[in-house]
């Protein structure tokens, strides 16, 4: 933490890194997840990704993951995603257990992507 | 955060700023004054760009002793800038605490009164970015697309840079100081968009001069507001002269829509540059709610006013508000009273196709009391049964809507008197959206309050794309809803109560102790009434973070702001 971190109210990118850590992700084990879009929030400090995924058994799983801000998000709109695209979702998963992702990178049916670069998320 | 405004540029408590004498701003990026004069006072750009010069006494006394003037009457910078009251008023204070200017608080309220006259901004510029000095939550995501001012969101709001005006030599030097102080890149692209967006000399700035003069606002002047949580308002304001040309007295008078309860607030302002109303008011005990002084979001409660007068000086509209960062506040529009009809407000803000007798309260000013109902209209696919009743505030009048009403906005009508836009017609509410989108809250502690939040859960239909979540979507107004709270992370909600809780009203409430870290959270809104097509409550969300109130690092400490964290005793 720096003196120059701030509330990403007011469209403070800085925030995204600088509100909290990631130390409640299992950053050891990268996750990939293949679902649906159910909904994309378009929001500071994070855009934050609502999807579905079908696991081994065939049930629904409601995860939600994480990323990094509409400053970061160069060129990306709140219909980047929307709901009902396919998605392919890859990060660290939250340790509590809950389906949680730290997303890094993803795919969408739509050609929408993202790779990291540094700690920031880059649309190509 | 507590302090005492030994300042006095402006009435107490009238800008966020002026609560902070002593303890200031832990970076300022705009710092007109910050370096020294030029020995002779001559300036590069001086050929290229003319000044504004400085002709107030006092100015000239207290400031040019640094800004060394021209032959022009120019003052070293001052004369290349210009600004809002805030501005201004920000400037000052780090003159006094960085520069050791003494003033006394009258000389430095003439000062900021001057400076925002004569080097202020027109009212068309003050307007697009009068969400910074109204504290509002407000979603910079547009700038953010904009690339270039990206460099200067990346540490404050874009709306900062926005509310200056300075030449190309001004902005330069700024971009200097950004990079001695803060060490920030210098960035060409971010400079050429600044000097493109806030040029010293606009068309809208020579226009006002010409055109501005003493404003008058005296007299009576009708109001609607919102506070959310609280729903809206209707009512007035009576406006008397103060001491001083500047200074005005309000006596404001305001019913609720929703359960009829009465407030008086009163209050003083001070009108910077002939249109920005900067103010700070207090109402009196509700007449018949059941509101306390206890409660943080009581109407009640003492405000700061920020509002936006149109050049006409007939309209107003800005924000009073209140709170550890500001986070309650009605969101208030003025209107001159007039000698004719006036329509103000209805109670409701939208019907559904094939509503039947559906009562309805037309609110408003010099209304016919012989009102039949061939003379009130409700737009397309709405039939007015008939007048219930009509009184010079108010008509009701029992309406059909047709099930085969297109949907859509209507104006409302009455012997030519239009309330534009006032109800929505819908078909179905396809989606709700909670606002504020995104928020923050803070927790307390042993010396800082807490900074709630509150939300409102508002319906839309899909509008005539038929699509949801797009530009044409229609807004149908709150909606009753439940509402709760989720952790991000968390696998249940065995953790709620460290973080805090939300009312029944969509308040959200932290905990009184930090519990030493900062939490991302969703206040989940459920509506009570509408389902989606699978017959399922319509659900939403907002993304809140919940605030630790302070920290110390490397030996500092910070505490919180809206828009940044602040260092105590600092700039």
């Amino acid at each position: 933490m720096t003196n120059r971190i701030g509330i990403a109210l007011l469209l403070l990118p800085a925030f995204a890194v600088a509100h909290h850590g990631y130390a409640e992700f299992d950053q050891k084990t990268r996750v990939v997840l293949q679902g649906n879009v159910t909904e994309f929030h378009y929001t500071n400090p994070h855009c934050i990704l609502d999807f579905e995924v079908k696991n081994d058994k065939g049930q629904i799983e409601n995860w939600q993951g994480e990323m990094s801000n509409p400053l970061h998000l160069k060129g990306w709109t709140r219909t980047s995603l929307e709901a009902g695209d396919s998605i392919t979702a890859s990060g660290y998963r939250a340790k509590s257990g809950a389906f949680y992702l730290w997303i890094t990178g993803l795919k969408s049916s739509k050609g929408v992507e993202l790779k990291t670069n540094g700690e920031n998320l880059i649309p190509r | 955060m507590r302090f005492s405004n030994t300042l006095g540029l402006m009435p107490p408590l009238v800008s966020p700023l002026t609560s902070m004498s002593g303890t200031v701003l832990l970076w300022v990026l705009l710092a007109p004054f910050l370096a020294a004069q030029t020995p002779n006072g001559a300036r590069q750009d001086t050929a290229l760009e003319p000044g504004i010069p400085v002709t107030d006494p006092l100015v000239k006394a207290k400031c040019g002793t640094c800004h060394a003037p021209d032959e022009r009457g120019n003052l070293d910078r001052i004369s290349w800038v210009r600004t809002t009251p805030e501005g201004w008023q920000e400037a000052i204070k780090k003159m006094i605490l960085e520069k050791h200017l003494e003033l006394t608080p009258l000389e430095a309220r003439s000062i900021v009164q001057y400076l925002s006259s004569r080097h202020g901004l027109a009212p068309e510029e003050a307007k697009p970015v009068m969400y910074y000095p109204e504290r509002r939550v407000h979603d910079e995501i547009g700038a953010a697309n904009d690339y270039p001012l990206t460099a200067c969101a990346k540490c404050h709001a874009a709306a900062r840079p926005l509310s200056w005006r300075r030449s190309a030599d001004e902005w330069k030097r700024l971009a200097d100081e950004h990079f001695a102080q803060y060490k920030v890149a210098r960035n060409e692209t971010a400079m050429a968009a600044v000097r493109k967006a806030g040029p010293l000399h606009t068309p809208e700035w020579t226009a006002w001069n010409a055109r501005s003069q003493a404003s008058n606002l005296t007299g009576r002047w009708l109001v609607t507001a919102h506070l959310p949580g609280h729903g809206r308002y209707f009512g007035e304001i009576q406006v008397e002269r103060g001491a001083t040309p500047d200074e005005f007295n309000t006596r404001a008078t305001l019913h609720s829509i929703n359960d009829g309860s009465t407030l008086i607030r009163t209050g003083q302002i001070l009108l910077f540059g002939g249109y920005a109303w900067r103010g700070r008011s207090h109402g009196l005990a509700p007449s018949n709610s059941a509101s306390s002084s206890a409660h943080p979001d009581d109407p009640s409660h003492d405000a700061r006013e920020v509002m936006w007068i149109s050049p006409d000086q007939n309209t107003g509209e800005g924000r009073w508000f209140w709170g550890q960062y500001q986070e309650f506040g009605f969101d208030v529009a003025l209107q001159r009273a007039a000698p004719g009809i006036t329509l103000l407000a209805v109670d409701r803000l939208s019907l559904k196709v094939g509503a039947q007798t559906t009562s309805l309260r037309i609110i408003g000013e010099n209304l016919p009391t012989d009102v039949n109902a061939g003379e009130l209209s409700f737009g397309p696919g709405i039939t007015v049964r008939r007048v219930i009743s009509s009184t010079s505030r108010e008509v009701v009048a029992e309406v059909d809507v047709s099930a085969t009403a297109p949907p859509g906005k209507r104006d409302i009508t009455l012997r030519g008197a239009v309330l534009q836009g006032a109800l929505a017609v819908y078909d179905r509410v396809d989606y709700l959206k909670v606002t504020p989108e995104s928020s923050l809250a803070a927790f307390g502690d042993p010396t800082y309050v807490r900074g709630y939040q509150q939300f409102e859960a508002i319906g839309y239909q899909r509008g005539p794309d038929g699509k949801a979540h797009t530009a044409d979507d229609l807004e149908l107004g709150p909606m009753d809803a439940s509402w709760s709270m989720q952790i991000f992370y968390a696998v249940d909600a065995s953790g709620n109560d460290k973080i805090g809780n939300v009312s029944p009203a969509g308040l959200l409430t932290p905990a009184p102790r930090s519990p030493g870290g900062n939490f991302d959270i969703w206040v989940v809104a459920t509506a009570l009434h509408e389902s989606n097509q699978n017959g399922k409550p319509l659900v939403a969300k907002g993304y809140v973070v919940v605030t630790i109130p302070a920290y110390t690092f490397d030996g500092r400490r910070y505490v919180r702001d809206l828009e940044r964290w602040i260092e105590e005793g600092t700039w």
